[in-house]
C-alpha cells in the first residue's frame, strides 16, 4: 500500500492495490494519476447519479474461497443502458472486477499473455478459443466511462471511451475484451450469485 | 499541509438511495422510480408516457396503450415473497403471441437479488429466471435443449408482442417490440428462448401454484384458471412415482416367492390307479344309478402340508364321465371333497373330422397335511362300461394364483398410468409438437 497527500487538498490518500493508476479523493474529490515518481491531480470528479447497488467502497467478500475487497467503482454506458464496475483486491494482491449488470453479478480477471484478436475480426457469433475453451462473441458495444470512485487501474473519467466485446463460453462462464486504444485488456470470469460471494459491510438501501 | 481531514466528505457510503418520485412531464402525474439507476424507461400509470429513467430529465420516449387486455391483479410497489426472497413488483406488462392469447408479467426487483419475472397465463403462474447459461440445441433437429445437464422438448414455437406496459424496465421497452420465443418444456419448467436481431435471452420458468402467489402478494382477486399450464406438475405422477417403486416391488417379491415354490417344489406323483366304470347308459345325471363305493388303494402324502392335485383321465368315446368323491385321512378322518369330469365327441360331417372336450380334468386341494389317505369315489357315465384313470401328486407348483395375484396387483398401477397419460395429453394439447398427437393431424 501507499500512502500520499492528496496534491490538492492534502488528505491521505491510499493506493491499497499496486495495480492502480487513478484515484478518486474522498475528501476533496479530486481526481488523481499515479504515475511511477508522483500523484497529479486531473481535475473534479462530479458526483455520480445515486443507484440501487447493494456495493460500496470498503464492501468484503468471497470468491472461490479467496477474500476480496472493494476499492473502486466506475460507471460504464452504452446506448442502451448502463452498469457497474466494482474493481476488487484480494488478499493474495490479485486484482479483479464485479460487475453488476441488469441485477446479474460478474466476477472477472484480467488474462495477460493473450494474443488478442483485431476488433476488425470479431463479429457477432464469431469465435475464439481462449485457454483451450471456445468462446462465442455475443455482442459488440461502443462504452463511456460516466466516472469513478475510489481507486482503479484505469482512468476512472468521465467521457473515457472503449469499445466492448463480450462472449459467452461454457456453463456459467464469460470474457470480455475492452478496446481502449492505449492498452487492450482480455478479461475471463464467470457469473456469481449474490449468496455465494458472502458480502459484508453492503451499503444500507432505504426499504430494504 | 498538516490540517489532515479525518472524515472523507464524498463517499459512496454517504448518501442513501431510495425509491424517486418525479412528475410526469405529460400528464403531471406522479411517478415512482424504484430501480434507480437500473431501470432505463419507467411508464406513468396516468397518462401511459414510457419515460427516460437514465438522467433526471425524465424525458419521454415514446407512449404505451391507456389499458391493457388483461386484469393487472398486483399493483406497483406490492412486496412479497418467493422461495425466501423478498420481491418488489415493478413492472407490469402484457404480451401477445400476435394471433389469440394475451399474458402478464410482472417484473420483480430486490436490489440484492435482481430481478425475475412472475407470469400469469390463464390463471397459470411462473417464476421466471433469467439464464446466462446458454442451453444446447443442436439435439434432435432442434427438438430438444439440454440445460443444466437435463432436456427440454419443444413445446411451442412463435411470437410475442408488447402491447401493454406499466412501471418500470430494464431496458427500453416499446409498444410493438416483438420476439421469437421458442419453449422447451420438462417437468415443471419452461426452458424458453427470447430472439432479437440483438441477442438471444433464455429463461426458465417454474411453474407456481396459484395458492402460493396469492398469498405471496395477497391479491384479492385471481383470474381464473383454465386448461393444464405447460409447465404444471402432473398431480399423479408423484403417487405414480411411488406406486410404480411398489409394485416393483411387490412383483419381484411375488415372483421370486414363485420361483423358490418350483424350486423347492417337488411334485411327486403319489398314486396312479386304473379304474372302470359300470353303469346303466342314457339315464340322466343323478338319477342314474352311480358306480358307487369305490375307493384307491392307500397312499401316502408325506410330512408337511402341500398341495394336492387329483388327475382323472378317461377316452370316453362320445361320451362322458363324471366323478365326485373325496381325499380321505385315514387316520383323522378329515376328508377334502372334490368332483370332476372328462367328456370328448368327435365325428364326420361335410368331409370334415371334428372332435371337441377334454380327456383330462385336475382338481387342485390347497394345504392338505401329510398323513395316509385315499380316495373315495362314486362315478357317472352316459356309458355303460368306460375305462379311467385317477392320479395323484402332492406339492405341485402352481401359475393360477400367481397370475392372478399379479392381475390384481397391477391394477392400480396401470389406473394411474392412465390418469398421467391423460393429464400429458391434456398438458400437450395446445402444442404443436405434441408426442400424443398422430402425424397425420391437420395443423
Amino acid at each position: 500500500m501507499i500512502q500520499t497527500p492528496c496534491p490538492s487538498c492534502g488528505g491521505n490518500v491510499d493506493f491499497k492495490s499496486r495495480f492502480s493508476v487513478f484515484q478518486v479523493c474522498p475528501y476533496c474529490t479530486s481526481m488523481l494519476v499515479r504515475t511511477d515518481m508522483n500523484v497529479e491531480m486531473v481535475g473534479k470528479m462530479a458526483q455520480l447519479a445515486a443507484d440501487m447497488s447493494p456495493f460500496q467502497l470498503g464492501t468484503t467478500g468471497r470468491f472461490e474461497k479467496r477474500h476480496f475487497e472493494i476499492l473502486g467503482k466506475q460507471k460504464l454506458v452504452y446506448s442502451e443502458g448502463n452498469w457497474n464496475e466494482w474493481y476488487l483486491m484480494f488478499d493474495d494482491g490479485r486484482e479483479g472486477w464485479l460487475g453488476e449488470a441488469q441485477g446479474f453479478l460478474m466476477v472477472s480477471f484480467p488474462v495477460k499473455n493473450f494474443m488478442i484478436p483485431d476488433l476488425g475480426t470479431l463479429s457477432a457469433g464469431s469465435m475464439i478459443e481462449i485457454h483451450k475453451e471456445s468462446y462465442h462473441v455475443e455482442d459488440i458495444k461502443s462504452v463511456t466511462c460516466e466516472g469513478g470512485v475510489g481507486e482503479l487501474p484505469v482512468p476512472g473519467v468521465k467521457g473515457r471511451r472503449s469499445t466492448s466485446v463480450d462472449l459467452v463460453g461454457p456453463a456459467k462462464s464469460f470474457a470480455n475484451i475492452d478496446y481502449a486504444g492505449h492498452g487492450d485488456r482480455l478479461y475471463l470470469g464467470r457469473y456469481a450469485e449474490f449468496e455465494e460471494l458472502q458480502f459484508s459491510n453492503l451499503r444500507e438501501l432505504d426499504g430494504w | 499541509m498538516d490540517g489532515k481531514l479525518n472524515t472523507p466528505v464524498f463517499s459512496e457510503a454517504l448518501p442513501k438511495v431510495k425509491a424517486k418520485v418525479f412528475n410526469c412531464k405529460g400528464c403531471g402525474a406522479p411517478v415512482t422510480l424504484r430501480a434507480v439507476g437500473l431501470s432505463q424507461v419507467c411508464v406513468c400509470a396516468g397518462c401511459g408516457s414510457i419515460i427516460d429513467a437514465k438522467t433526471e430529465e425524465f424525458e419521454i420516449i415514446s407512449k404505451s396503450t391507456k389499458k391493457g387486455h388483461r386484469l393487472q391483479v398486483i399493483a406497483l410497489g406490492t412486496r412479497g415473497k418467493i422461495h425466501g426472497t423478498l420481491w418488489e413488483v415493478i413492472g407490469y406488462m402484457e404480451r401477445w403471441d400476435g394471433r389469440v392469447f394475451y399474458w402478464s408479467e410482472y417484473l420483480l426487483f430486490n436490489p440484492m437479488k435482481g430481478f425475475r419475472w412472475l407470469a400469469e397465463n390463464n390463471g397459470h403462474w411462473s417464476y421466471v429466471l433469467i439464464t446466462k447459461e446458454k442451453p444446447e440445441t443442436n439435439y434432435a433437429y432442434g427438438q430438444l435443449a439440454k440445460y443444466s445437464g437435463h432436456l427440454y422438448k419443444l413445446y411451442h414455437k412463435g411470437t410475442a408482442e408488447l402491447v401493454y406496459v406499466v412501471g418500470e424496465f430494464y431496458w427500453k421497452a416499446k409498444i410493438g417490440e416483438q420476439v421469437k420465443v421458442k419453449d422447451f418444456i420438462r417437468e415443471n419448467e419452461i426452458l424458453a428462448v427470447e430472439e432479437t436481431e440483438k441477442e438471444m435471452i433464455w429463461s426458465v420458468a417454474e411453474y407456481l401454484e396459484a395458492e402460493r402467489v396469492r398469498q405471496a402478494f395477497k391479491i384479492d382477486h385471481m383470474p381464473l384458471q383454465v386448461g393444464v399450464a405447460p409447465n404444471q406438475p402432473c398431480p399423479v405422477s408423484p403417487v405414480y412415482q411411488q406406486v410404480l417403486k411398489l409394485w416393483i416391488f411387490f412383483s419381484i417379491a411375488l415372483i421370486m416367492v414363485q420361483f423358490f415354490s418350483m424350486l423347492s417344489s417337488s411334485s411327486n406323483q403319489v398314486l396312479k390307479q386304473d379304474f372302470s366304470h359300470t353303469g346303466t347308459a342314457s339315464v340322466p345325471l343323478g338319477s342314474l344309478p352311480p358306480d358307487q363305493g369305490k375307493s384307491t388303494q392307500t397312499f401316502e402324502l408325506g410330512d408337511e402340508i402341500t398341495n394336492v392335485q387329483i388327475t382323472l383321465y378317461s377316452k370316453p368315446d362320445n361320451g362322458w364321465l363324471y366323478l365326485q368323491g373325496e381325499l380321505v385321512n385315514l387316520e383323522s378322518g378329515e376328508a377334502y371333497e372334490f368332483d370332476q369330469g372328462v367328456e370328448a365327441y368327435s365325428g364326420y360331417e361335410d368331409g370334415y373330422y371334428w372332435s371337441e372336450g377334454n380327456v383330462q380334468s385336475i382338481s387342485n386341494l390347497p394345504a392338505v397335511p401329510g398323513g395316509n389317505y385315499q380316495i373315495n369315489f362314486e362315478s357317472s357315465s352316459d356309458k355303460e362300461q368306460l375305462d379311467f384313470r385317477i392320479s395323484v401328486a402332492r406339492d405341485v407348483p402352481l401359475w393360477e394364483t400367481f397370475i392372478w395375484l399379479l392381475v390384481l396387483l397391477s391394477l392400480f398401477p396401470v389406473f394411474m398410468y392412465w390418469r398421467r397419460s391423460t393429464f400429458n395429453m391434456k398438458k400437450w394439447a395446445e402444442s404443436d409438437y405434441s408426442p400424443y398427437a398422430s402425424n397425420d393431424e391437420d395443423y
